[in-house]
């Protein structure tokens, strides 16, 4: 098999497809956070806008490595 | 000058004049809270600006023990900026922090801010003795970890609006049909409004812990 430049695209852009798959770590984090969340509105009603908060800035910080991984693909996409 | 400016690229430009509006907006409700005596009753922006920074405040001082009237003044301007420029695709112009350049200045001032304070509130000995804080052998450990908290702060901005304007050019691209239906009622609502409040939000409160934590006890 020869090794062209198209072959090195089209490997950047399968590393990039690969790359977005963080975004499973991130959506099943987040969605951990957001059933414990629920869980503890339920059991302390009174205290369900300070949950909220805390609940959406975790949620907000477990983003951040799916972020991480779609600045690879762009990177990959974008400037290889 | 005027070369200077069109040459910049779209981010940067919606950038300096978000700073420019502020400034002027700012000094403006400045005067006017100045001016006020403490019998007057404050009405419509001026009392909406009032709860705002009361908000701010109250929220600061969580946080801070001590340091909290030195800090929140910078804080809150951080904040008021990361707030306009998140949400700025709504008054037409390119969102600043869909640019890494300007993502990344988030980065350094977040580095700048808390070593600066932490030397001169700490002093360099004992700033050597909290970095160092188990054990000597941890000191290279715990400066990655200094460097790496705001590189991750600035990158996580920049990764939440690019990731929001690349499905804007999506959308807009796929449902050319039906106009400005679609970014009105579902865009520009979740993906400027919501994350962009909520990640100005996350921005504030980590460099808060991060400042307390470097400065206080």
């Amino acid at each position: 098999m020869e090794f062209t430049e198209f072959f090195a695209q089209g490997m950047a852009y399968l590393g990039a497809a690969l790359a977005v798959f963080t975004g499973v770590g991130s959506g099943l984090g987040q969605g951990y956070v957001a059933g414990k969340a629920v869980e503890a509105i339920g059991r302390q009603p009174e205290a369900a806008s300070s949950i909220r908060t805390v609940m959406i800035t975790g949620q907000a910080v477990a983003e951040t490595t799916g972020l991480y991984g779609l600045i690879v693909a762009i990177i990959l996409i974008f400037a290889s | 000058m005027l070369d200077f400016y069109i040459g910049l690229s779209a981010s940067l430009k919606s950038s300096l004049v978000i700073v420019l509006v502020l400034s002027v907006v700012l000094v403006v409700l400045g005067q006017k809270v100045k001016k006020m005596k403490y019998t007057d009753i404050p009405s419509g922006f001026v009392l909406l600006s009032i709860n705002f920074v009361e908000l701010v405040n109250n929220m600061m001082t969580d946080y801070f023990r001590k340091y909290w009237k030195v800090f929140t003044p910078y804080l809150f301007t951080v904040f008021l900026f990361l707030i306009v420029a998140n949400t700025a695709s709504l008054w037409g112009i390119a969102t600043p922090l869909s640019n890494i350049s300007v993502a990344l200045a988030f980065s350094i001032f977040a580095f700048l801010s808390i070593q600066i304070a932490a030397l001169v509130i700490k002093r360099p000995k004992q700033r050597l003795k909290d970095l160092s804080d188990p054990h000597p052998l941890f000191l290279p450990m715990n400066l990655v970890s200094e460097m790496s908290t705001p590189f991750a702060m600035g990158l996580r901005l920049f990764g939440n609006l690019l990731s929001g304007a690349i499905f804007g050019l999506i959308v807009y691209g796929l449902t050319s049909w039906a106009g400005v239906i679609p970014g009105a009622l579902i865009l520009h609502p979740i993906f400027d409004v919501f994350f962009g409040v909520i990640q100005a939000y996350v921005y504030l409160i980590l460099f808060t812990i991060f400042l307390s934590m470097a400065v206080e006890e």
